[in-house]
């Protein structure tokens, strides 16, 4: 049981906003164990996205269930998923992580703020996770002032700071150029040999693709390939 | 090119939709302020209206002739028999509605066990109650009758003060044309509550006939009151009293010149009232301003995008002008019909300021206000609106136009 | 909520501008309400102090009904026992005994209806400006057959300093008297309605004129502060115990200041609300435009595990400051405005005859920025800043991640 750590069961979304009717996602059934370094891989419109979203609880299915660590998010409230979001789950976005008008060392530790982390425990923490970053000079950096890898690698330092059990990372290098897209996620994969957390991510990336150690591909809102390399 | 103009026309309108929320709040804003301004202003145009006329109908009239020197001076020694032509004029002339002849003098009254002074005032009765609005105003009892040389009419206060009622009778005494100590007996006829304390505290009529002979003064008298028809020609009526009076002789004054606190009470009223409506206008174009400096700001880019593709500046400062003058004139039009309804909901349905009745009073005003409707002051608070918003766009739009294509481009 | 906080202050200086915008306009708001509100009560003030000083004073102690008529039979028979009786109590400041007939005064040229008072020389100057209003001559000394009278009803009479006039009135006889007195002094007070209305005698020469041996119409007295007018009042109606003698408050006496002043201030009122909902328009636009930029990072918030509730907590928090840098900016302005115009005042000169209605207060009003202006204007601000944000604050804690990020 405790191998399982992400099962979605036959997820359908379909999305009715506009006019016309779009099936993001038809019955996905997914498993993802505990410590795996994934990638979801498909063309543009797959769902990608869409399943990432329904992952991390931020989008409920249409149908099916996502069960998170045991738990069924489909039962919980709004404040309930924030909480379970906060302790459980990182997220990585394409661009714009953080938040404008804190430090690096203060988006670090908000994270933990929210979990009511004290004060001293908060700062060592973020400032030892920002130096494994690579980033000991860019503590008191805003967002403007650093590059797109720099607000990169803070936000998985972000993301993996709370001790989550997964990361979940939506084209994290997509807005980066390859050497830096690379050192990015060799940083990553060696965080996660060294805590053990879930890595999940959404790519075109193929650098990103050959990194991974699982891949899924996505086509049309359904899984046509699963590979364990 | 015929389609430039309505091409940046289409491009503003569509703009201002873009972000409906923030322009209903923007035109709300605009709304507010017309309609509050179109309300308060009816009103207070209305109330002073009101305060004139009232004053007017009561006892001063439209105009007064007088012997040169005798508002200053108010004795019996500055006096005049009318003469034929003014008679002959204010007989005919249509914009006449009625004059009246009094003769005034300060008396002191008694009613035996109480005494005063007085302004004690004679009066034609008959020619009186063709406008004067004294008769509604009585308390008990009756007004003077015609020819009625012992009746006297007072003020509901000085009644009280004197401590008679109804037919009691009222010694009156005061120096005579030739400087003799005088004195009558009248018959209280009945009472009077004007509003205005002082008038009601220090006024007596008697008959004209009855003054004329207390005082030895013949046909002599203080004051020819007229009342217009229409108060609009005052002007033009003075001119030509003005044109065959003696002006070594006599005086003609208007109202405005006899109540200069009642002119100053509304004026001192309408500067407050500009205050206010200026500092509201102040207070929404600044908001305004700032939410049109916002919706610039955050299309920076699209107007560098515009001036690569050769948009002169002088045309992005248009398309922000036209754009605010959008949201002004929607929230004009709203404005005026909400102004229109609520001004014309209180033309039917009074204000009731009882609460406050003694000081509305003390003021010629009635404790029930009904508003009306100016089309001036539709017109003048739409004009001060629009211009005011388009200037409060003017920064923003001149904001915009001085930017670089290159960092339009670049900013985020 | 100190994250909240935190975020909230620091959203509020990203954009300057902005910013700077809104608060100037909070700060007019607020600066051009309480001096409005201040101004109309630095008139109300006037009116009353005004009134009380000429003549009106705190409390009056008179028969009943004398202030309904006036009448010399209404009087006070023993006015020594009253005033022993009431001498040495606390809060009194002092008092003065005084006559008032209604009467006519005339001169060869002409005679004009007055009120006569006779009063002590010494002590009324105590509780009433008159003695200061002097321009001519000399105010009454005590010597028999001097009349203080004011410019406007000496040129009504055509008289001058020294000229011999006569005032005439019903005695308590009921038999009507007169007497001629030598003009002492002739005075300007703040109105010329109350300079043709009212003159002054000797009390003893009034007593004898009107047949009155001791007996005064009123007392009037002044308590050491005008808020403890109430308690004085209720005082002496217990201590003096004479039949029909009542004490009553300038309330009583002139209730339609107290009436006007009622009036401003509900109009007062009104003001407030107007300001607030004007403010309100900017202020709930801008919180609203500075949110709803910010929506794919307020998405990024609530996607790393932020509750709803404190996004609605942040931006309720910028609504609060916004509120509280306009009070603190606009009170140091409006203070410093207020600590200049408490010494030049603001001239009203044009306006000088309408403010003889008001209770013929001087042309120069002096703002008077009252306890409840600064309540009720500081709050209204605060309210319209709150408020204001509520509605970004709702719209925004009702947003999903998902929304947010693909709404830009
Ligand atoms: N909120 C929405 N409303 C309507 N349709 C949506 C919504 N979100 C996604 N879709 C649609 O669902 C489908 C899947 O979208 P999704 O964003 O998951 O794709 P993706 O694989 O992430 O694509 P990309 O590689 O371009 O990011 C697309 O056809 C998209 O248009
Ligand atoms: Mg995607």
């Amino acid at each position: 049981m405790t191998d399982k750590i992400i099962e979605t069961k036959k997820l359908t979304k379909v999305y009715e906003e506009s006019k016309v009717k779009v099936n993001a996602l038809r019955g996905i059934d997914l498993t993802v164990k505990k410590g795996e370094f994934m990638a979801i891989a498909g063309p543009s419109g797959s769902g990608k996205t869409t399943l990432l979203n329904i992952i991390g609880g931020l989008d409920s299915p249409t149908e099916g269930k996502v069960i998170l660590g045991g738990k069924d998010l489909s039962v919980l409230s709004k404040s309930e998923l924030s909480e379970m979001r906060l302790n459980n789950l990182g997220f990585i976005f394409q661009a714009y992580n953080l938040i404008p008008v804190l430090s690096a060392l203060e988006n670090v530790e908000y994270v933990m703020l929210l979990q009511g982390i004290k004060q001293e425990e908060r700062q060592k923490r973020a400032e030892e996770i920002l130096k494994e970053v690579g980033l000991g000079d860019y503590i008191n950096a805003r967002p403007n002032e650093m590059s797109g890898g720099q607000q990169q690698r803070v936000a998985v330092a972000r993301a993996i700071v709370s001790n989550p059990n997964v990361v979940l990372a939506d084209e994290p290098t997509a807005n980066l150029d390859s050497t830096t897209g690379e050192s990015l996620l060799v940083m990553m994969s060696e965080m996660n040999k060294k805590r053990d957390v879930t890595f999940l991510f959404s790519t075109h990336d193929k650098m990103v693709m050959d990194h991974s150690e699982r891949l899924v591909i996505l086509k049309d809102g359904e899984i046509t390939e699963d590979k364990q390399k | 090119m015929s389609g430039g103009k309505n091409l940046i026309v289409t491009l503003a309108w569509r703009n201002i939709w873009r972000n409906k929320r923030r322009t209903i709040i923007t035109v709300s804003a605009v709304v507010f302020a017309v309609t509050l301004s179109i309300f308060t202003w009816c009103f207070a145009v209305g109330e002073h209206e009101m305060m004139i006329s009232n004053t007017l109908k009561i006892h001063t009239g439209n105009l007064q002739i007088h012997d040169l020197g005798y508002w200053e001076d108010k004795t019996i020694y500055k006096s005049f028999i009318p003469p034929e032509e003014l008679t002959v004029f204010l007989e005919k002339d249509k914009r006449i509605g009625a004059y009246v002849k009094r003769l005034n003098v300060d008396a002191l009254i008694s009613s035996g066990s109480d005494t005063g002074g007085v302004l004690l005032i004679g009066v034609e009765p008959e020619r009186e109650l063709e406008f004067s609005s004294i008769k509604k105003k009585k308390v008990s009892g009756e007004y003077l009758k015609p020819g009625d040389s012992k009746g006297i009419f007072l003020g509901e206060t000085l009644a009280k003060n004197l401590n008679v009622k109804v037919s009691d009778s009222i010694i009156v005494i005061c120096q005579d044309y030739y400087g003799a100590i005088s004195a009558a007996k009248y018959i209280l006829t009945g009472t009077f509550k004007s509003g205005s304390p002082d008038m009601d505290r220090s006024m007596a009529f008697i008959t004209l006939d009855a003054a004329q002979y207390l005082l030895s003064m013949d046909d002599k008298v203080s004051e020819v009151a007229i009342f217009l028809s229409e108060s609009r020609s005052l002007k033009k009526v003075t001119r030509d009293i003005n044109g065959f009076l003696d002006p070594e002789k006599f005086e003609v004054m208007t109202w405005d010149e006899m109540l200069p606190g009642l002119v100053q009470a509304i004026e001192m009223d309408n500067a407050f009232g500009v205050i206010f409506f200026g500092l509201i206008i102040l207070v929404v174009i600044f908001g305004i301003l700032n939410t049109i400096l916002m919706a610039v700001m955050e299309r920076y880019r699209e107007f560098g995008v515009m001036m690569a593709l050769g948009t002169k500046p002088r045309d992005i400062v248009k398309l922000v002008l036209i754009e605010s003058a959008f949201i002004a004139i929607l929230g004009i039009i709203i404005g005026n019909i909400l102004g229109f309804g609520i001004t014309y909901y209180f033309t039917i349905v009074p204000i009731d300021l009882a609460e406050y009745a003694e000081t509305l009073a003390t003021f010629g005003m009635d404790t029930e206000i009904y508003t009306k409707i100016y089309v001036w002051v539709f017109v003048i608070t739409d004009i001060v609106i629009l211009f005011s918003t388009l200037l409060s766009a003017l920064y923003p739009a001149i904001k915009a136009s001085r930017l670089k294509p290159v960092r339009a481009l670049r900013y985020v | 909520m100190k994250l909240a906080m935190k975020l909230a202050w620091r959203n509020i200086w990203r954009n300057k501008r902005r910013s700077g915008v809104i608060l100037t306009a909070i700060v007019v708001g607020l600066l051009g309400m309480v001096f409005m509100i201040a101004i109309m009560d630095g008139m109300s003030s006037d009116m009353v102090k005004v009134s009380i000083e000429n003549g009106v004073s705190h409390v009056q102690i008179h028969r009943e009904g004398f202030l309904e008529n006036m009448s010399v039979a209404l009087n006070i028979r023993n006015p020594g026992y009253v005033i022993s009786k009431i001498e040495d109590m606390p809060g009194l400041k002092t008092y003065a005994e005084r006559v008032k007939v209604r009467g006519l005064i005339s001169s060869p040229e002409n005679s004009s209806g007055v009120l006569i008072w006779g009063i002590n020389y010494e002590r009324e100057p105590k509780l009433n400006s008159i003695a200061s209003y002097k321009v001519e001559g000399e105010f009454l000394s005590g010597k028999k057959g001097e009349i203080f009278i004011g410019k406007a009803l000496a040129k009504k009479l055509k008289v001058e300093l020294d000229d011999k006039i006569v005032v005439r009135g019903q005695g308590l006889a009921t038999e009507i008297v007169s007497a001629a007195f030598r003009i002492k002094g002739i005075y300007v007070s703040t109105s010329p309605e109350y300079d043709k209305y009212n003159i002054f005698i000797n009390l003893k020469d009034s007593q004898n004129l009107f047949a009155m041996n001791d007996r005064v119409s009123e007392i009037a007295l002044m308590a050491d502060d005008l808020d403890d007018v109430d308690s004085l009042a209720m005082s002496i109606n217990n201590e003096i115990g004479v039949q029909g003698l009542k004490a009553e408050t300038w309330k009583e006496i002139i209730p339609l200041i107290v009436q006007m002043v009622e009036m401003f201030t509900a109009f007062n009122y009104i003001v407030f609300v107007i300001v607030v909902i004007a403010m309100a328009f900017g202020i709930v636009n801008t919180i609203l435009m500075s949110v709803l930029e910010r929506t794919r990072e307020i998405g990024i918030l609530m996607a790393i595990g932020t509750k709803p509730i404190m996004v609605f907590g942040m931006v309720m928090w910028e609504g609060f400051f916004l509120g509280l840098l306009g009070l603190v900016f606009g009170w140091i302005i409006t203070i410093f405005f207020y600590a200049i115009l408490l010494k030049t005042g603001i001239d009203f000169s044009i306006w000088a005859d309408s403010l003889k209605y008001m209770g013929g207060i001087g042309t120069t009003i002096y703002p008077v920025i009252k306890g409840y202006n600064v309540f009720w204007s500081s709050f209204s601000v605060f309210i319209a800043a709150v408020l204001s944000a509520l509605y970004p604050a709702i719209k925004i804690m009702r947003l999903t991640p998902v929304k947010a990020f693909r709404s830009v």
